[in-house]
């Protein structure tokens, strides 16, 4: 058998066949290249496009920076196009009419008005979900005063220029005096039932009512009644005004 | 393995036993914390003659849409997202209340003829909310599966909204008029206790909120009136 041994004919040759061969020179020895260097060149993506890159580097260098100019130009045009995206709600209540249930007639006068703020808490147990928590703070008015339509038959009497007038006992004039609807929620932990939310409003009035309905309120009012009166029926020309209230 | 079985038997009995439903726990404990007396106390001596009182209805509604909204190179979209709905119905009763403020009221406000008639001049009217009360029991929610329930301070927030929109309505409720006639009705008794005539008597109010044209102030809960 012959053995095939391919000699280089001339350096030329040689040179190229150095390069392309899988050995290193070194002082013209030719050193064998290490074979895991050789498994990793292999591994690498784009090996040969490194090398094209390198051996033609002006032509890379125009690609390159076509290729940046046009994603800068999508890029832009993208982001003047406004893309965007959210979530929304509208928060506002629907337009809806407004019932009159009841017209009335009354003649109350209001001698004290007392402006409060309550803040009632609640809490409850439950084995599973634990302590639970509610605050809100109730806003009221108590108006305190007279109710006219409680006067009986003959309470104005005059005599010259004296004015006798015996009036109603100075009460609360509102039953239902908080503003429920202004209530703020402070503080929410569980759920709740309208139960809850309605012993809470009890309990709201029932402190507004005692601190604003005092005994000292109450005695300005009277105060403040007679004061009011006397200048309003001294306006009709009656110098001497005498008011009783009922009690 | 029997005393095991039995172990496990009796602590299942224990745990249903303890279990219960929200409605039969304990009830709200009111004296578990004590609330704050009182955050603000504001005393007012005045002189205010209510004369009309309407006790008005409203059911706030509000329909809770979540929607995606956007634009897409430079086409804008909305679209609802799916089961994602909540729909609420509140009842609240608003007491509205008219009056004259007679703290004002001199002789100034009264005109005497030598004829004997007598004119009185009252103050403008005045319209406030004296009280309102929402329905908690009739309060009506309808939630999506995948939504939580509206909170109390939601709750609060529409409520808000709806004394707002009455308060708005109130110059086509016509209770200005009515706190008018009522003042007279109130004032013209009274002088003709005092002597006068009925067909003397004349109750007038300022000549410049006479008329339909009148556009209600809102000072807190107070409207008040002018051309």
């Amino acid at each position: 058998m012959e053995e095939h041994n391919i000699q280089p004919e001339n350096k030329a040759a040689d040179e190229l066949i150095s390069a392309d061969s899988n050995t290193t020179t070194d002082n013209g020895k030719k050193k064998p290249e290490n074979k895991w260097i050789r498994r990793i060149k292999r591994l690498i993506p784009g090996a040969a496009a490194i090398k094209f890159a390198r051996e033609h580097w002006k032509l890379t260098c125009v690609i390159v920076a076509i290729g940046l100019g046009t994603a800068y130009a999508i890029t832009k045009m993208v982001y003047n196009t406004a893309t965007s995206f959210e979530i929304v709600r509208d928060e506002r209540i629907d337009i809806t009419p407004a019932e009159i249930r009841s017209i009335e007639e009354i003649g109350e006068w209001e001698f004290l008005s007392v402006n409060m703020e309550e803040l009632v808490d609640t809490t409850k147990k439950g084995f599973f979900t634990g302590t639970s928590t509610l605050a809100r703070i109730y806003k009221g008015t108590v108006r305190i005063g007279i109710d006219m339509r409680e006067c009986k038959d003959g309470w104005l009497t005059t005599q010259g220029d004296t004015l006798r007038a015996s009036l109603p006992a100075i009460k609360v004039l509102d039953k239902n005096f908080i503003d429920e609807a202004n209530t703020r929620s402070f503080y929410e932990d569980g759920s709740w039932t309208g139960n809850d939310k309605e012993r809470m409003y009890q309990k709201a009035r029932r402190m507004m009512l005692q601190k604003g309905f005092s005994a000292q309120n109450r005695k300005k009012a009277e105060e403040t009644a007679r004061e009011q009166l006397t200048k309003f029926f001294r306006s009709f020309g009656y110098n001497n005004v005498e008011l009783t209230f009922g009690k | 393995m029997s005393n095991f079985v039995k172990t496990i038997f009796a602590l299942s009995l224990v745990l249903l036993a303890s279990c219960g439903k929200n409605e039969e726990s304990k009830p709200a404990t009111e004296d578990a914390r004590d609330s704050i007396p009182q955050l603000i106390l504001r005393v007012s001596q005045s002189s205010k003659l209510y004369t009309s009182e309407y006790q008005v209805h409203k059911i706030i509604t509000h329909d809770d849409v979540v929607k995606l909204n956007g634009s897409f190179f430079a086409k804008k979209f909305s679209m609802k997202l799916p089961l994602a709905d909540r729909k609420i119905a509140i009842p609240i009763d608003v007491s509205l209340k008219g009056y004259v403020d007679m703290s004002t009221f001199s002789e100034n406000n009264i005109r005497k003829m030598p004829n004997g008639k007598i004119t009185v001049i009252l103050p403008e009217p005045h319209i406030i909310v004296s009280g309102s009360k929402v329905d908690h029991n009739g309060i009506k929610q309808y939630v999506s599966f995948s939504r939580s329930n509206f909170t109390d301070e939601e709750m609060s927030n529409f409520e808000q909204q709806g004394m707002a929109s009455i308060i708005e309505s109130i110059p086509e409720l016509g209770i200005i008029e009515s706190t008018r006639d009522g003042a007279a009705r109130i004032i013209i008794p009274m002088l003709v206790k005092m002597g006068y005539k009925e067909e003397d008597i004349t109750v007038e109010f300022p000549q410049q909120y006479m008329g339909d044209a009148l556009i209600g102030i809102l000072e807190g809960n107070t409207m008040k009136l002018k051309k």
